[in-house]
């Protein structure tokens, strides 16, 4: 078979002999760097100590620097490593940084979670300890890291990755997010029902039904105590009527409902319900989703409690309350009719499960989100656990458009954070995806993370329904690498220069041990033309079979090697690349209508141009001709003239004369002579227009009216007051004139100006006219 | 979609307030009486600022101008004679949350509550205090006032008054703690209101003298300055009074002068001559005693009976 004929995949139809690959491990300081790469079985075909190429790319290694362990200070949360730099900068211990790092990382192995000054604390010692240093070079390290370690960029709670990771965040995020609102809305039912004790305590007071002479004077012992005065007066301000009777049942019925409400365990926080499904023996999936769901619903409908007794406790308290109109709506109650603020207080509500199950439990999460429930299910995907199969639950739930959706990873703590506070002000049911290692593996866990980041295995989405109604403004793909292009782009420095290598599923699948037997890694002498990277392949298989055999390029024993890509790792990679090019699409980055309307216009634009040239041209071409013409014209005629003998200059000036008597001739000369002998017949339709137009309209300067009242109680259809009350004409007819000028007259701020008389009116007499002048 | 049902029983709706919600009772001033002009302009600055009807304030003394609260539809004090400013602290130091105005007379203020006038400017707590100065007593009929001009024939005075009158702005600019001084006439309405919202925004006690025409009794005294606008020198400062449109074109004799600039202000405030209107001094830095005695507001009665208890027990013998 020649190189060039077409290839299937199969491992049997494979044309090279695979070198056999050494089995031993050295210890070169790539392999230091990923010390989990073991090798995995001893076939043929197994990859053994060959590493992707994309690993050791700058790009890649980037990557470590912005996850796990974070430090987390109020709302913000900034990756760890981050600020350890930061702070280290310039001083001695810059060059210990990495030693540093990995001091802190083994110290948060054993307490995931610690606050930051107690960890550098510890690190410091560890330092100490295991460096060998002289006595006065340890005090100096001392000194230096205890003054370091103070610094206020380090402050907060340090979290490192573990299993539980998820929950602590949920938890910091939660408690960032809502504890300020929640000591609000604590506040605000202690104030409630201390307002409706003194109602209640007033109402108790006016209605004693009996009054013998110990109550007499207990009551009058009461009322002389200054608080208790205090108590009466405020009732009386409020009108000391004894409630009806089923007043009274409603606000003792809502001080009930709060005070229970207040004795609850742990009010001070704001609570969080956080119950993780297990597959057990006895129960499916399904019963164990539904079980958590009514579990959770009963808080739900406990706050809808609350929240109903706050809205009538406060009604009540301020009389509003009407019983035609409220009745009603407080019957049909629920979790439904909660404003968009009162569900941003609603408790933390998690059923937690693994994705795997998530698929099994569509039917359960769609009622969730059909039914608003605002519960969040959090569900954890371990990279790779479903094979190369890929399914997207966070996918499937935006198509629900009502759902607040969070598909994440814990290889970046900050968009996980950021996400989850977001989620929990949204007040809407969420569901959280997020990415997690597999811990039981061998392989590094930041590694993996990190990979299934760069290879779009985990995409990094928020949905947030809050923000609109279309995909542009909802759809949020910030964080991802490189998001613009198809696969992550990573360059690998060689001696020749260097080698771009695209990320895909392949890379992710080769640091899978199950996976090795799907490469095939080739020596130098086996590679051909026939051979392309995967990304391209994955391009051209769009079009039509490229005939080619995909490979991606590997490492071994820091040789570059081109490994080869069986068909199922192609299919996965394709499934992945399609997930991505389809959330592009919708998130705007990539768009082809956007693209296809750029495209329509720029050729618009280009046409119109094109017309625009051409026309400019024509006409140029034009002018040209014409002054050719001209020119000769000119020429034949000087040559004419010359020839007949005649003066040149005799004929240019009559052409002047001739022209400019030419336009005027529009008006023949007879009407202009009548028109000039009649002045006096057509004069007094001027003069008559002139006299109209004569007539002033009455004003009235508004900014310097001072609102006495006068024009008005004088005739207010004739004068009126302004938004700002200051007076203007309203209507000059439904006025005289003799009133106008009275108007005038009294006006102490001189802003009325009468005019002149309208045609007709009687009222205008020649004093009134010259009484008039002195207020134009 | 959720959260739409019943949210209006929670929330109730704002509100927006026209001229007809500060209106009260029809004046009962007399027809072209400059106190027209202030009330106008000072329901316009109420609905401008949107203020609640139910938390805003307006205390008076005695006379013509001390009838301002009855044409205010919100809360108002008519007090004693002369006590005006002393009610006003009181409200001020327990209610912070309510905006307080303060209307009152030459006579109110400047005769029998000047010990009040002198220390309510010391004490600078947010208020505004319009003074409706028309030179005269009105209400009683026409006795001299502290700022009747001298010669003046009035009731008291049947051949003139006898002394020269008092310069109520240079008092006021003496005061230590005074911190916003200005001067306005009620016949530029658009002045009045530049000057008694400046007024407004001021942190502390805004004194606004409003020269105010009395057309029965002192309708000579202001003619002059009504016919001739020259006659009235404008102060102008970036930070003054803002004179724009028909002010600008009226008062046309200016003089540019800093507010901050007290010196100059006493110079301007001396001249008789002319009559000045604008802002001559404002600080807004100056020390205000509703910031102290605001201290404690919150403390429930029990808290308050313990304290009382706790200072009364000291003198027990």
């Amino acid at each position: 078979m020649t190189p060039d004929a077409p290839l299937s995949l199969t491992s049997s139809e494979t044309p090279y002999e695979l070198p056999r690959l050494e089995q031993a491990l050295n210890e070169s300081d790539l392999r230091r760097q990923f010390r989990f790469f073991s090798g995995h079985g001893a076939g043929d075909h197994d990859l053994g100590s060959c590493l992707p190429a994309s690993y050791a790319s700058q790009e890649f290694q980037r990557q470590k620097h912005l996850g796990f362990p974070v430090l987390i200070h109020g709302t913000t949360v900034t990756p760890l490593s981050e600020r350890l730099e930061n702070t280290l900068h310039g001083s001695a211990l810059e060059r210990q940084t990495s030693y540093l790092f990995y001091l802190i990382v083994k110290i948060l192995k054993k307490t995931p979670l610690i606050d930051s000054e107690t960890l550098l604390n510890e690190c410091r010692q560890a330092f100490i300890d295991e460096a060998d240093l002289s006595p006065q070079a340890q005090e100096e390290v001392a000194a230096e890291l205890a003054q370091r370690c103070l610094d206020e960029e380090l402050k907060g709670t340090v979290l490192g990755l573990s299993p539980d990771a998820l929950q602590r965040l949920y938890e910091l995020a939660l408690k960032a997010a809502k504890q300020h609102e929640w000591q609000a809305f604590l506040q605000q039912i202690r104030s409630l029902v201390h307002a409706l004790e003194n109602r209640l305590k007033v109402h108790s007071d006016t209605t004693a039904s009996s009054l013998d002479a110990n109550e007499m004077g207990s009551l009058a012992d009461r009322f002389i105590k200054p608080d208790n005065l205090s108590d009466k007066l405020r009732a009386r301000k409020r009108g000391s009527k004894p409630l009806s009777a089923d007043r009274l049942k409603r606000m003792e019925d809502s001080l009930d409902v709060l005070r229970a409400f207040l004795d609850l365990p742990h009010t001070e926080r704001v609570p969080l319900h956080w119950i993780r499904v297990h597959p057990s023996d006895s129960g499916s999936a399904l019963t164990e989703m539904t079980h958590a769901t009514t579990t959770l619903q009963k808080q739900v409908d406990l706050m809808v409690d609350v929240f109903r007794a706050l809205r009538i406790a406060n009604l009540e308290l301020r009389g509003q309350y009407d019983t035609d109109l409220h009745d009603e709506p407080f019957t049909r109650f629920d979790h439904q009719s909660l404003s968009p603020g009162e569900r941003r207080i609603l408790p933390a509500l998690v059923i937690n499960l693994d994705y795997a199950w998530l698929e099994h439990q569509q039917h359960a999460l769609e009622a969730l989100i059909a039914q608003q429930i605002p519960i969040h299910v959090v569900a954890e995907q371990t990279v790779l656990a479903t094979g190369e199969r890929h399914t997207s639950q966070a996918y499937l739930a935006i198509a629900h458009r009502e759902a607040f959706i969070l598909e994440s990873s814990l290889a970046r703590p900050v968009h996980l954070f950021e996400g989850l506070q977001a989620l929990h002000l949204s007040g809407r049911p969420g569901l959280v995806v997020v990415s997690q290692p597999s811990w039981n593996q061998g392989v590094d866990q930041d590694l993996q993370l990190a990979t299934a980041l760069m290879t779009r295995d985990t995409v990094l989405l928020r949905f947030d329904p809050n923000r609109g109604i279309t995909f542009s403004r909802c759809l949020n793909v910030d964080g991802n690498e490189q998001s613009r292009q198809l696969h992550t782009l990573t360059h690998l420095d060689l001696a020749e220069g260097q080698l771009p290598c695209a990320m895909t599923f392949a890379d992710l699948a080769a640091i899978q041990p199950e996976f090795h037997d799907q490469f095939w890694p080739l020596s130098a002498d086996a590679w051909g033309d026939h051979q392309i990277p995967i990304d391209q392949y994955l391009e051209q298989i769009e079009i039509g079979n490229p005939n080619k055999i995909p490979f991606i390029w590997c490492i071994q024993e820091r040789q570059i090697r081109r490994c080869l890509v069986s068909q199922r790792i192609v299919h996965a990679a394709s499934r992945r690349r399609h997930y991505w090019r389809t959330i592009q699409e919708l998130a705007g980055l990539d768009n082809e209508f956007a693209h296809a309307a750029a495209e329509r216009a720029r050729q618009q634009a280009e046409s119109s141009a094109q017309i625009k040239i051409e026309s400019v041209e024509g006409s140029m071409h034009e002018a040209i001709d014409d002054a050719r013409r001209e020119a000769t014209r000119t020429a034949m005629r000087r040559l004419s003239y010359a020839l007949l003998g005649l003066e040149l200059e005799s004929q240019a000036p009559l052409k002047a004369v001739e022209k400019p008597s030419a336009p005027p001739s529009e008006t023949p000369p007879v009407e202009r002579a009548n028109r000039d002998s009649l002045p006096e017949v057509q004069a007094p339709p001027v003069e008559t227009a002139a006299e109209v137009s004569d007539i002033e309209d009455p004003y009235i300067d508004s900014d310097l009216c001072t609102s006495c009242n006068e024009c008005i109680n004088l005739n207010s259809l004739l004068f009126r007051y302004n938004a700002d009350k200051q007076a203007e004409i309203a209507a000059v007819e439904s006025g005289t004139f003799a009133q106008l000028v009275l108007a005038a007259s009294k006006c102490p701020a001189r802003c009325i100006h009468p005019g002149t008389p309208r045609p007709g009116d009687t009222s205008a007499t020649p004093e009134m006219i010259a009484q008039a002048e002195q207020y134009q | 979609m959720y959260g739409v049902k019943n949210d209006w029983l929670y929330e109730p709706k704002p509100r927006y307030f026209v001229l007809d919600d500060y209106t009260g009772a029809t004046p009962r001033w007399c027809p072209g009486c400059g106190d027209h002009a202030v009330l106008t302009s000072v329901q316009r600055l109420c609905r401008d600022e949107q203020l609640k009807p139910e938390e805003t304030v307006f205390v008076s003394g005695i006379g013509c101008s001390s009838r301002f609260p009855h044409y205010m539809k919100t809360y108002g004090f008519h007090g004693l004679h002369g006590r005006a400013l002393p009610i006003a602290c009181g409200v001020r130091s327990r209610r912070p949350d309510l905006n307080v105005f303060v209307s009152t007379g030459d006579g109110d203020c400047f005769s029998i509550g000047t010990a009040h006038w002198i220390h309510a400017l010391r004490y600078n707590m947010k208020m505004v205090v319009m003074i409706f100065d028309n030179n005269i007593y009105g209400l009683t009929k026409k006795q001299t006032s502290p700022t009747t001009a001298k010669g003046k024939h009035s009731n008291t005075h049947p051949k003139g008054t006898f002394l020269s009158p008092l310069n109520p702005i240079t008092v006021t600019l003496g005061v230590g703690n005074a911190s916003f001084v200005a001067q306005t006439v009620d016949w530029s309405p658009p002045h009045l209101y530049a000057t008694l919202k400046k007024a407004f925004e001021h942190p502390g006690t805004a004194f606004v003298r409003v020269m105010q025409r009395c057309p029965h009794f002192t309708a000579d005294v202001f003619e002059p300055y009504v016919l001739d606008p020259t006659r009235v020198l404008m102060m102008t400062h970036e930070n003054g009074i803002p004179a724009e449109g028909a002010v600008s074109k009226i008062f046309t004799n200016c003089v540019e002068h800093d507010p901050s600039d007290l010196n100059q202000a006493h110079s301007i405030a001396v001249n008789t001559d002319v009559l000045p209107i604008g802002l001559f001094y404002q600080n807004t830095a100056a020390e205000r005693y509703d910031e102290y005695s605001i201290h404690g507001l919150d403390f429930p009665d029990e808290q308050k009976l313990v304290g009382i208890r706790e200072e009364l027990d000291r003198f027990t013998i």
